[in-house]
């Protein structure tokens, strides 16, 4: 066995092959038993490795700098007037409309109005992390499968509960961040929030009901 | 929040900057002020930030941080702050813990920076934090990891 053969080994158990490279170090494994050994003590290495990454100190460590990240975060001032309150006390007394419609109405002034502060409703989102790997596929169309793949994600983070995303898509790196519950009644839930790329943002809502759920790019 | 904010306070970098600070200092008060001192820093020079992506800038102000405490503080011997043995319990499992982490000290620092930085990044993604091609990373990797299997007496020979 070659020290390439050995690198195509640990690349494969990485994760980190394309997927005509892990055919040949399956079929490397397969043929030859030094390769299956020496598969066997790779893995071993790395259930160490990660043992140690993962051992009680760590969380330790996790526990008090997560508390200071906490504690050096900006803390956010809600502004004295909430445009959302005005417009669900302006709805409120009207039974005839429905909640959906005023749903609609949110989601259409959050197109218009970068700034907008939402209404106040108690973030629900305090979940682990959530992280997502997709390998694009040669003829998938970049753009649709992006939205797609980041609709999914965002839906997947919503029933994760979790606030913070990463999503690898192919060799991009979008991390996510659902900021505030804009919505939450029977019917509909909402969440406004932004994704990261390369310095850049972009702000969006995603909404789900029983039946659909939506994702709107705004700015 | 901004844009460098962020970045700086996700938990992926979290994750990142812990797991590279613990394979420096190996113990976890050290590890704790490496990347409190870490993140102020980053903090005081966000104006020098100019790049797109945080990882490699904040890494060398980590690695950077590192170097000055090594320099006020005495080093400490391999193996003396690693854990007393008890008479109870799982001798084995206590065993393989302490063998595992005298065999990670063992590592060159730069071993064990690889092998901590691929608990959460990419090959690609370590090779631009040290400023090394991805096949001269890979070859690195494989070296730490064979020198620990074998340190670990996971190898036949």
């Amino acid at each position: 066995m070659t020290d390439q053969d050995k690198i195509l080994i640990m690349s494969y158990l990485d994760n980190e092959l394309r997927a005509d490279e892990v055919s040949s170090v399956e079929a490397l494994i397969s043929s030859d038993s030094d390769a299956q050994d020496y598969l066997n003590q790779l893995k071993m290495t790395n259930n160490e490795v990660d043992a140690f990454f993962s051992s009680e100190d760590m969380k330790l460590l996790d526990t008090s700098i997560s508390k200071f990240v906490e504690d050096l975060k900006p803390k956010e001032v809600a502004s004295s007037f909430q445009f959302g309150e005005v417009i669900s006390s302006f709805f409120a007394p009207k039974q005839a409309l429905s909640y959906s419609f005023t749903a609609v109405l949110f989601l259409a002034v959050g197109l218009f109005f970068q700034n907008l502060t939402y209404q106040e409703i108690l973030f629900d989102l305090n979940g682990e992390m959530y992280e997502k790997q997709v390998f694009i596929t040669r003829g998938s169309s970049v753009d649709v499968g992006l939205k797609g793949e980041m609709h999914e994600m965002i839906l997947e983070m919503v029933q994760n509960k979790s606030p913070e995303g990463n999503l690898t898509y192919g060799s991009s790196v979008y991390a996510i961040f659902l900021e505030v519950k804009t919505i939450e009644t029977d019917a509909l839930n909402c969440y406004a929030g932004k994704y990261y790329i390369a310095g850049e943002n972009q702000e969006f809502v995603f909404c789900e009901s029983d039946q659909d759920t939506s994702l709107i790019f705004i700015n | 929040m901004t844009n460098f904010q962020a970045m700086l306070f996700s938990k992926t970098l979290q994750a990142k900057l812990m797991n590279i600070a613990m394979s420096k200092t190996f113990n976890v008060p050290d590890a704790e002020d490496l990347v409190q001192t870490t993140y102020l820093k980053a903090m005081e020079r966000q104006a020098q930030f100019s790049g797109d992506k945080i990882d490699p800038w904040i890494v060398t102000i980590l690695k950077n941080a590192f170097i000055d405490s090594t320099r006020k503080k005495k080093p400490d011997l391999p193996g003396d702050d690693l854990p007393e043995l008890s008479e109870e319990g799982d001798q084995q499992g206590a065993l393989l813990e302490r063998d595992r982490d005298m065999c990670l000290e063992k590592l060159d620092e730069s071993e064990r920076e690889v092998i901590a930085m691929k608990q959460t990044m990419t090959y690609e993604d370590i090779a631009e934090v040290l400023e090394i091609k991805a096949g001269s990373l890979r070859v690195k990797l494989l070296r730490a990891k064979e020198k620990f299997m074998i340190c670990m007496g996971f190898d036949n020979d």
